[in-house]
């Protein structure tokens, strides 16, 4: 039986009873990343991990998260944080490479000044030529060589102690705000709600597409913390005021990166799939009314 | 608890995946010299999903019977949690009107309960394995009625199952081809195998891997309902559907 440290209910069988599993098809990536970082009057966490699933088939976690600083500062010399996650789609087998491609890509970008829907569709045509360059090698396979992925990018400040900034999304990775009386609230809301009838999270739309239109918001959120993260998280958190609870409980104030890291793999029952996520949080804590710790 | 018996705490924890999976097994008189070797099998089944844990936490399966009439002999459970599957035994003819009303019955049934404890529901997948023709004349229209949807007209079970037919002995290929469903990527498939024994083995390994390759992917939120080919020398064949409405 394994341990598992954090877990959110029912953790399920699979949590417990299976091995760590072979490593990932692909030579190089890590079971985990995380990253601890700041900015003037921002603290910045990030952790991706490989899901039960990919654990338990030998292959790569397919999630991604890449962090970068806007040259350009805020309105009033304010520095921003540029956080993307991108989700590779399971059923292509380099969507992992897809991830990170754009991951790194959108972060570059956000990082130029680029408006997030040029940086979308300029992303997307580099996926969309990577994938082709793959496909056209000989013995390609369109499903064990193609490359998909969800895509979620902010780009955020500190103004007059609130948090400014905007959002761009592809697919169902999302942008949440944790308010400091514990209140959830989902930034991201996409027009591809879950079917009425039955849940199938493959509805969801994926770059590489046509022209990598995204959608795209402004935000402006007094107090609390930012969360950018993959389906992994926010399906639970999403479905149950349980997970939204507990995440509350460990979340209000940045933890150290490695508890972080571990806390975002908690285990619950039917939920195997990768997660990543991306805490902002201000510095010196106004996250809560209380004085809060700084990781 | 037996071999198989796994301890785990038990209750919904909201928003849970779960994939529900119906087994529906005729029990008609022809079936008498080959009740132990369907219950054997069935319990084989039940076995191997409680060895695959990420399966187990997914999958739930209800298990169902059919003669003249049919009925619920497994009510939907996570395997772990049974620790048996009970015994199914000999009953009279082969109607399937009768096993599509009770298919349909269950699964509004079990979706509104499952999604009513906080589960995050998938379309379900329905097994029906029969040795012989339906007895029912009207049996493509009852399955019409209650098991498939016209998304045109938007009339029908909107919910309804991914239907994969296995037949064997006097089963007819025309009559499961009009089974499998949806048309687009339903499956069936027929044993040769002279051994009736051998043909519920080669069947049962199917669904077998079926229910195993869509558990292990339900966890990403996209599950894979790959109907697997038969195993080459099984004697079993697969073909497409041919699904028609207005069939007669």
């Amino acid at each position: 039986m394994r341990e598992v440290f954090y877990s959110i209910g029912n953790p399920g069988r699979a949590a417990l009873e299976l091995p760590d599993g072979a490593p990932g098809s692909r030579s190089g990536p890590a079971d985990l990343e995380l990253s601890a970082a700041a900015l003037p009057g921002i603290l910045i966490r990030a952790a991706t991990t490989r899901g039960l699933l990919h654990r338990r088939h030998g292959t790569s976690r397919q999630d991604a998260f890449a962090l970068s600083r806007r040259a350009a500062p805020g309105m009033n010399g304010e520095a921003s944080v540029v956080a993307v996650v991108c989700d590779g789609v399971g059923q292509f087998g380099r969507s992992d490479e897809a991830a990170v491609l754009v991951s790194r890509c959108l972060a570059d970008l956000g990082a130029d000044g680029v408006p997030w829907p040029e940086a979308f569709a300029s992303a997307n045509d580099q996926l969309r030529k990577a994938a082709d360059e793959v496909l056209a090698t000989e013995d390609s396979d369109a499903i064990g060589d193609g490359m998909a992925t969800t895509a979620v990018a902010v780009a955020v400040h500190r103004e007059a102690g609130k948090w400014a900034g905007s959002a761009a999304w592809i697919g169902d990775s999302t942008v949440w705000h944790l308010s400091a009386d514990r209140k959830w609230a989902l930034l991201t809301t996409t027009s591809e709600e879950e079917p009425e009838d039955f849940y199938h999270s493959s509805a969801v739309r994926p770059m590489p597409s046509a022209d990598g239109a995204c959608s795209h918001r402004e935000f402006q959120l007094d107090g609390g913390a930012l969360f950018v993260m993959s389906d992994g998280v926010s399906n639970p958190l999403k479905w149950s005021s349980e997970v939204q609870e507990v995440l509350a409980d460990w979340w209000m104030r940045p933890p150290d990166a490695i508890t972080f890291a571990a806390q975002v793999g908690f285990a619950r029952k039917a939920h195997v799939d990768d997660r990543t996520v991306i805490g902002i949080w201000p510095a010196g804590g106004d996250a809560d009314d209380d004085d809060c710790q700084q990781g | 608890m037996s071999e198989y018996g796994v301890r785990e705490r038990t209750g919904v924890e909201q928003g849970q995946l779960v994939m529900p999976f119906y087994l529906i097994c005729d029990v008609s008189a022809s079936m008498t010299g080959d009740i132990a070797a369907l219950n054997d099998g069935v319990e084989r089944l039940r076995q191997a999903i409680v060895a695959e844990p990420l399966v187990d936490d997914v999958a739930q399966i209800c298990v169902m019977t059919f003669s003249d009439t049919a009925k619920v002999v497994m009510p939907m459970n996570q395997m772990s949690h049974q620790n048996r599957v009970p015994t199914l035994s000999i009953e009279g003819g082969t109607n399937y009107g009768a096993a599509f009303r009770c298919l349909a019955d269950a699964i509004a049934r079990d979706s509104a309960s499952l999604k009513g404890q906080g589960y995050k529901v998938y379309r379900p997948c329905a097994f029906f394995l029969t040795d012989g023709e339906p007895n029912d004349r009207d049996w493509h229209r009852t399955y019409s009625q209650t098991l498939t949807y016209d998304h045109q007209a938007g009339v029908g079970m909107k919910a309804h199952p991914i239907f994969v037919p296995f037949g064997f002995r006097a089963a007819k290929e025309s009559v499961l081809a009009q089974l499998a469903y949806p048309k687009d990527r339903g499956k069936w498939y027929h044993s040769r195998n002279t051994s009736v024994e051998d043909a519920l083995k080669g069947i049962l390994e199917i669904i077998m891997n079926t229910v195993v390759t869509a558990g292990r992917t339900a966890g990403s939120g996209q599950p894979v309902v790959t109907q697997t080919a038969p195993a080459l020398g099984s004697g079993i064949v697969q073909g497409d559907s041919s699904y028609d409405p207005d069939y007669v």
